[in-house]
């Protein structure tokens, strides 16, 4: 579903932010990205959904390749950035039908997922008002909605649990589950160790532009064995060696 | 000190424009920016001094001639910037506003141990130095024109350059004050409404027509005989309004230190007044504000009922025209300042009084002389080019994506429909009161149909021209970093030289009609079709500069 190869990413011809990496996320499975600040993990996620060029490589998304077909890529996309305060000054409702006529989503259809969505999250009977008068963990919430209107084959959510309650967390992750269940694809950041190792099928983390493991969290205990996810997160992040 | 020094500084930063790292495309900003000293910045000065300098030339002369006892030899001057202290009570307002209560850095400042009156008097002086460059440069133009013309010695220079850059004060604490009341007080601006827009817009309009009533003379001499004696009354009440400029004005034109002096304590005072009530009710204001964002509630039905698929690029321009509409700042700067352009053409026209130059052309034209033909036909063109980019609806329309900017490159639809869906949106705004004020002009002038056909085509292609040449301008370097909406158009680069370049050019096409009608001899429907496809002939190859480099641009931004 996301298949990335040999791809890097120089900002201001000097700032290597991503660095030669490849992975492949597979149909019905659901992969955390882990990292410290700065490590290259939104960067990654922006070349995935075409919002920064990448300066060599080739990523393909659905089979499509995101230079080649971005269209075609971006339209199996659902993509939640890292900021919520988008258009703030269109309704609630407005917004979401902007994104179901982009994404080509019929009436009915729309309804339908509209009314799903916003059940799920609690966010029912304000669409109506301006999204300038919600709270931070509303306007992400809105973003989520948004980003699944239109059911896409792959998720690519960045940090998407940062604002959220514990019930609307929750509903997320339970998404998340049953997308991957139908054979679908889901890459999301996260700070939240604790969340990758619950939810994902396999982790990547990346330091300094570079995927430094790829593989379980299974795995990865075993090989750093008696010691915890922080601990083993913490010394790969910190041992220059480990690969 | 030390943390007063800092914060003015980081304001003024925030609101700058980031520098392209494109070492080309700063020397392309470097060039623009000579050009528009050029031909933009230096006649305006020269302009303004000009204006002031004849003026009282002309008072002088009246005083002379009619021996007046009591002489008001700098009435030209003090009408001058009382106008400009209209101009930056009316448009400091927002500016105020976003900045002291809705600008992004205020909720991570008011944690911090900093008094109240530390930040506002703060972002009281980044505000005033940086809207008030403008301001500063056409005082000392004003002053200039009344120094050349009265002799005045060093002391006089002096008064006039500390009152140059201290005139902006008042208007601007007026708006401060204002502004700290009505939030503090009132709840007529909830979630950035365009309450107070619509409230200065009213302002406006009874302002227009109070000068129109008091400026409204017979001619020109009468209109100076009466700045002679003194007997303009728009002068007395604004004396009240701005008692500031009345005492400056009588300091420098009678060389009295008494007037100066007091010049300075009305300042001092009302900065004093301005601060105090900053310390009182700042704090209250700005904890109403988040009380006041509340949403309403709906039941789902009601919202379902309106989803209904429609074309994705109709919704996309109805997106963007709401934003357009609802954001104050922009509903203000991109929208309300197509109606001040009649206001000020009115203005004009009224303060000639019986030898208005524009009164005898439009005679000529309804005479169906050839000046009058020109002189219309070449008027009707540079406004156009002019209403076009003066509204910043083009030239910020990716700047006003800010942070949302990857939104564009994320959705499944091509850069050239997004970028072509700008260039609607602001065809649709400016070549839509430019229709309406063509309307009104045809009728006005008589105009016969043949012409009013050819207006509106030479109106729409200029429309047309300079609305992808903002976009344009706008895609190289856009200014997507921003505190606050009026900060994505405030200290915009690309606004500011898509303006001058559409005065440029209108300035050499309208010389050039001139010059090959009157002196080379060109009949006039052979330069209406040559500027017809030169026009088109333009719009086709900037659309085409949009569609190729101004797409490859987009694709380069990162943020």
């Amino acid at each position: 579903m996301i298949e990335v190869e040999n791809v890097t990413k120089v900002f201001n011809e000097t700032n290597k932010a991503v660095d030669n990496i490849s992975f492949k996320v597979n149909p019905g499975e659901i992969v955390g990205f882990i990292g410290p600040n700065g490590s290259g993990k939104t960067t990654t996620l922006k070349l995935l959904t075409g919002i920064y060029q990448k300066d060599s490589g080739t990523i393909k998304i659905a089979g499509y390749d995101i230079d080649k077909e971005p269209l075609e890529a971006k339209k199996n996309i659902g993509y939640i950035s890292d900021s919520p305060d988008m258009f703030l000054r269109l309704k609630g409702i407005e917004f979401l039908n902007l994104i179901a006529d982009i994404y080509n989503v019929g009436t009915t259809k729309r309804k339908e997922r509209i009314k799903k969505l916003t059940e799920a999250f609690g966010l029912t009977n304000i669409l109506e008002s301006e999204m300038i008068s919600y709270s931070h963990g509303m306007r992400q919430k809105m973003m989520v909605i948004a980003a699944l209107i239109h059911e896409p084959d792959v998720w690519i959510l960045d940090e998407p649990l940062i604002g959220l309650d514990p019930e609307s967390a929750h509903q997320l992750k339970e998404m998340m589950k049953e997308h991957a269940k139908k054979g679908h694809a889901v890459l999301f950041s996260t700070h939240v160790l604790e969340v990758a190792e619950k939810l994902c099928d396999r982790v990547m983390i990346i330091k300094e532009g570079k995927i430094i493991y790829q593989g379980t969290l299974t795995d990865l205990k075993k090989k750093y064995s008696k010691k915890d996810l922080e601990e083993i997160f913490l010394r790969m992040v910190q041992d220059e060696d480990v690969r | 000190m030390k943390t007063y020094a800092k914060l003015v500084r980081t304001f003024l930063l925030s609101g700058e424009m980031p520098k392209s790292e494109k070492k080309s495309k700063v020397k392309f900003y470097i060039t623009l920016g000579i050009i528009a000293t050029i031909f933009i910045f230096i006649p305006c000065f020269v302009l303004m001094t000009f204006l002031v300098g004849t003026t009282t030339v002309g008072i002088k002369e009246e005083i002379m001639k009619n021996a007046i006892y009591q002489a008001n030899i700098g009435n030209g001057l003090l009408l001058v910037i009382q106008f400009i202290c209209i101009f930056s009570l009316i448009f400091g307002f927002n500016i105020i506003l976003n900045s002291f209560y809705f600008s992004g850095d205020i909720e991570h400042i008011l944690p911090l141990p900093i008094k109240p009156r530390i930040l506002i008097s703060s972002k009281f002086l980044s505000v005033l130095i940086s809207e008030s460059i403008m301001e500063f440069l056409f005082l000392i133009a004003a002053f200039l024109g009344f120094i050349i013309v009265t002799n005045m010695n060093i002391t006089t220079v002096l008064m006039s350059i500390i009152g140059a850059f201290t005139l902006p004060i008042l208007p601007l604490v007026y708006c401060g004050i204002i502004t700290l009341v009505i939030m503090r007080f009132t709840n007529l601006i909830k979630n950035k409404n365009n309450t107070l827009t619509l409230l200065l817009l009213g302002i406006i309009i009874i302002l227009g027509i109070f000068a129109i009533n008091y400026i409204n003379n017979d001619s020109i001499t009468e209109f100076v005989h009466l700045l002679a004696i003194g007997k303009i009354e728009f002068i007395d009440i604004m004396n009240y309004v701005f008692p500031s400029t009345y005492f400056l004005v009588d300091a420098v034109s009678n060389i009295n230190i008494i007037s100066f002096l007091i010049y300075i304590v009305i300042n001092v005072i009302a900065y004093f007044i301005f601060m105090l009530l900053a310390d009182k009710i700042y704090i209250r204001g700005v904890k109403k504000i988040s009380c006041n964002a509340i949403y309403h509630t709906e039941s789902i039905t009601k919202s379902l009922s309106k989803c209904k698929k429609q074309n994705y690029i109709k919704t996309y321009i109805e997106k963007d025209l709401k934003i357009l509409l609802r954001t104050p700042a922009f509903f203000s700067n991109c929208i309300l300042s197509n109606l001040l352009w009649p206001i000020i053409i009115i203005l004009i026209y009224l303060i000639q009084g019986q030898d208005n130059i524009i009164l005898e052309f439009i005679n000529h034209y309804k005479q169906q002389e050839s000046l009058g033909l020109l002189v219309v036909f070449i008027a009707i063109f540079a406004i156009s080019a002019i209403l076009t980019t003066a509204n910043s609806i083009s030239s910020s329309s990716i700047s006003r994506e800010g942070k949302h900017l990857p939104f564009i490159k994320y959705i499944p639809v091509e850069y050239k429909t997004q970028l072509n869906i700008k260039a609607i949106i602001s065809m649709i705004i400016s070549f839509g009161f430019n229709f309406i004020y063509l309307i009104f002009i045809c009728y006005y002038l008589e105009a016969t149909l043949i012409d009013f056909i050819v207006f509106t085509i030479v109106s729409l292609l200029s429309c047309i021209f300079f609305t992808y040449l903002g976009i344009y301008l706008d895609t190289i370097n856009p200014k997507l970093v921003w505190e606050d909406e009026l900060n994505a158009l405030r200290g915009n680069e690309n606004t500011f030289f898509s303006m001058a370049i559409s005065m440029i050019i209108a300035g050499i096409l309208g010389g050039g009609i001139y010059y090959l009608n009157r002196v080379v001899g060109f009949l006039l429907p052979i330069l209406k079709t040559m500027l017809i496809i030169l026009l088109l002939a333009g719009s086709i190859l900037i659309y085409y500069k949009v569609m190729s480099k101004g797409v490859t641009n987009i694709k380069d931004i990162e943020i």
